[in-house]
């Protein structure tokens, strides 16, 4: 199996994953305002519970959201330029993005130690937040590899979607 | 070099990066990134990077996007659309360009259950462009009124722009949404009024369609039952205080999910695809967010916004001037760019200018919806446009985009009229939240 396969592969699980923590935020939201307004007894620190799935199902999707690209970008000039032109531009604005994502997925791995030597709890549930910081650190890496993926197809001349 | 000079180099740097095609949100997180480092350091910058994209993620406050865009998605693939637009058109099919009137007020109501403009405009597109055709309607008229009425999801809540708009000003969703109901039934009564005068100038663009007995119109009141039902629901529970944003959007969710599941209109794949739809557009919006997060600590860092508010100030032009310079701005900045990405660009800027003006910041925020409004219909960029030229061209109605752009012509100028009467008259926005809040 070759590396863009466990990567086309990865990418696909963390979606169906992120799904599931999308349904999980209205399910748990829902419950608790059904608990809330019924026998008045909410779930304890329901908000947390609520963000944490939302950090999942946002990390777990940014590799989706690239291969989909679905990114607003202003395309009017882009547009008149020629093709040729155009694929060296978006080369050079993929590296330029590569770079970003792999910055960033270093900067949140250094946030989770630090949060990890910390000890910082989450208010409520006291829940250590690190473990989550290193899933998005982690997130922002297949990202970044995508990327790398489609730089390396676009100097081959394939450009082909996976 | 001092911080408003690095602060102009930064902006006018990110103008010249957008014409790559680069990614708004990354192209904000790149200049924000070099700007702050360049004014504080390079460890304060990257420590920055990390924190803002962490917080913005794991926001409680902006849960409400994901939940609201699942919701609007559902309701996108679960066939309310048509329900709303046979039940407009028994009322308004009979009269001349009642096709397109009914367009539009079908647009308006699946507005109410779904934040976005494109999915709007797509949806009926789906639904109305060949119901007009098969009346002979002009192809200028059938596009020009589905794109047009697409975005009127923007300003009907919930709106994922006001959403935005709130978040960044720190304005309550809740008010602003409650400001965006008159104002978009408004507009929706200007757009029939367009269409009234267009088909009375030219008759043969919207001939007559079937006329329904009154039984038959009473009877299809039923289609708007769930919608009403849901909208009620959930805005009303937010207006007073039952439940905060994100709880309204997951009822919201939750309602839809069992009226699609009751009347068995949401099959497997349409519900996967809701979601997967829904991950690519949260992903895109928060990015955004997290970009114009790090763009606006840079801005702040070189005190333009606050530069910019005091030297307007010293000039002494009429607010209103200012004003009208302002939305100039956001009309030509909506022709090249995407409207969430243009208003988290600006709002750091302009906003403190409106306030010191005095303005009202929910008349500001439905000002900049519908300003924004515009520039999803008109070229170069108009997304609502390609939206309903691509649907268009996959039915093989014939519809060139050369027409769609002829046929938003009436509504552009109806929503122009509708900015002089809400910049005379705030008291239409600010009417509804001064009764609730």
């Amino acid at each position: 199996m070759s590396l863009w396969s466990i990567l086309d592969k990865s990418q696909r699980l963390m979606r169906a994953l992120a799904s599931v923590c999308l349904l999980g935020m209205a399910v748990i939201t829902c419950t608790d305002v059904i608990l809330r307004s019924t026998i008045n007894r909410p779930i304890f620190g329901s908000e947390e519970i609520v963000s944490i799935f939302a950090i999942m199902t946002i990390g777990l999707a940014l590799p989706y959201a690239h291969r989909k690209n679905a990114h607003v970008g202003v395309e009017f000039f882009f547009r008149m330029l020629t093709s040729r032109n155009r694929k060296r531009i978006k080369l050079c604005t993929d590296l330029v993005s590569f770079f970003i994502f792999l910055v960033l997925g270093w900067q949140m791995c250094g946030y989770g130690l630090d949060t990890q030597n910390s000890g910082a709890l989450s208010m409520n549930l006291e829940l250590p937040m690190y473990w989550f910081v290193y899933v998005l650190s982690f997130c922002l890496f297949i990202v970044a590899f995508c990327m790398l993926q489609d730089i390396l197809l676009s100097l081959q001349g394939d450009d082909k979607k996976k | 070099m001092s911080p408003s000079t690095v602060g102009i180099i930064g902006i006018v740097l990110m103008l010249g990066i957008f014409v790559t095609r680069m990614p708004v949100a990354y192209v904000m997180t790149l200049v924000g990134l070099g700007g702050f480092s360049y004014l504080i350091s390079i460890d304060a910058g990257l420590n920055l990077l990390p924190r803002v994209f962490f917080d913005t993620f794991s926001s409680y406050e902006l849960t409400t996007i994901p939940l609201f865009v699942l919701m609007g998605q559902l309701a996108f693939n679960s066939g309310i659309s048509r329900r709303l637009y046979n039940t407009a058109y028994t009322f308004l099919g009979s009269t001349r360009g009642g096709l397109a009137m009914a367009t539009v007020s079908a647009c308006t109501a699946f507005g109410a259950v779904c934040g976005s403009s494109p999915a709007t405009a797509a949806t009926m597109a789906t639904v109305g462009i060949p119901e007009m055709k098969r009346f002979n309607y002009s192809n200028e008229l059938a596009a020009g009124s589905v794109a047009s009425g697409g975005g009127l999801g923007m300003i009907m809540p919930p709106s994922v722009v006001l959403i935005i708009y709130g978040i960044l000003t720190e304005q309550s969703i809740g008010a602003l949404f409650v400001s965006g109901i008159l104002p978009a039934l408004m507009l929706t009564v200007l757009f029939i009024i367009s269409i009234y005068i267009t088909c009375l100038l030219k008759p043969d663009k919207g001939p007559r369609g079937e006329r329904f007995s009154l039984l038959q119109r009473i009877k299809s009141l039923a289609g708007l039952a769930d919608t009403v039902f849901i909208f009620a629901f959930v805005t009303a529970g937010l207006f007073f205080g039952f439940f905060t944003p994100t709880e309204s959007a997951a009822v919201g969710v939750l309602a839809i999910l069992l009226v699609s599941i009751l009347r068995r209109q949401l099959s497997w794949k349409a519900f996967v695809k809701s979601l997967n739809e829904t991950l690519q557009t949260s992903c895109m919006i928060l990015l955004l967010v997290a970009g114009a997060v790090v763009f606006g600590k840079f801005l702040a860092v070189t005190r333009i916004p606050f530069d910019l508010a005091a030297w307007v100030g010293a000039f002494d032009l009429p607010p209103f001037l200012i004003i009208a310079i302002i939305i100039l701005i956001y009309f030509l900045g909506g022709c090249f760019m995407d409207s969430l990405g243009l208003i988290m660009l600006t709002i750091p800027i302009f906003f403190p200018i409106i306030t010191n003006l005095g303005y009202d910041p929910l008349w500001f925020g439905i000002i900049i919806v519908l300003v924004t409004e515009m520039g999803v219909i008109t070229p170069p960029v108009g997304i609502n446009v390609y939206v309903v030229y691509g649907v268009a061209q996959n039915m093989m109605t014939g519809i060139t985009l050369e027409s769609v752009f002829k046929g938003i012509v009436p509504f552009l100028l109806a929503v122009i009229a509708g900015i002089i009467i809400l910049m005379i008259f705030p008291q239409i926005v600010l009417f509804l939240p001064n009764l609730v809040y």
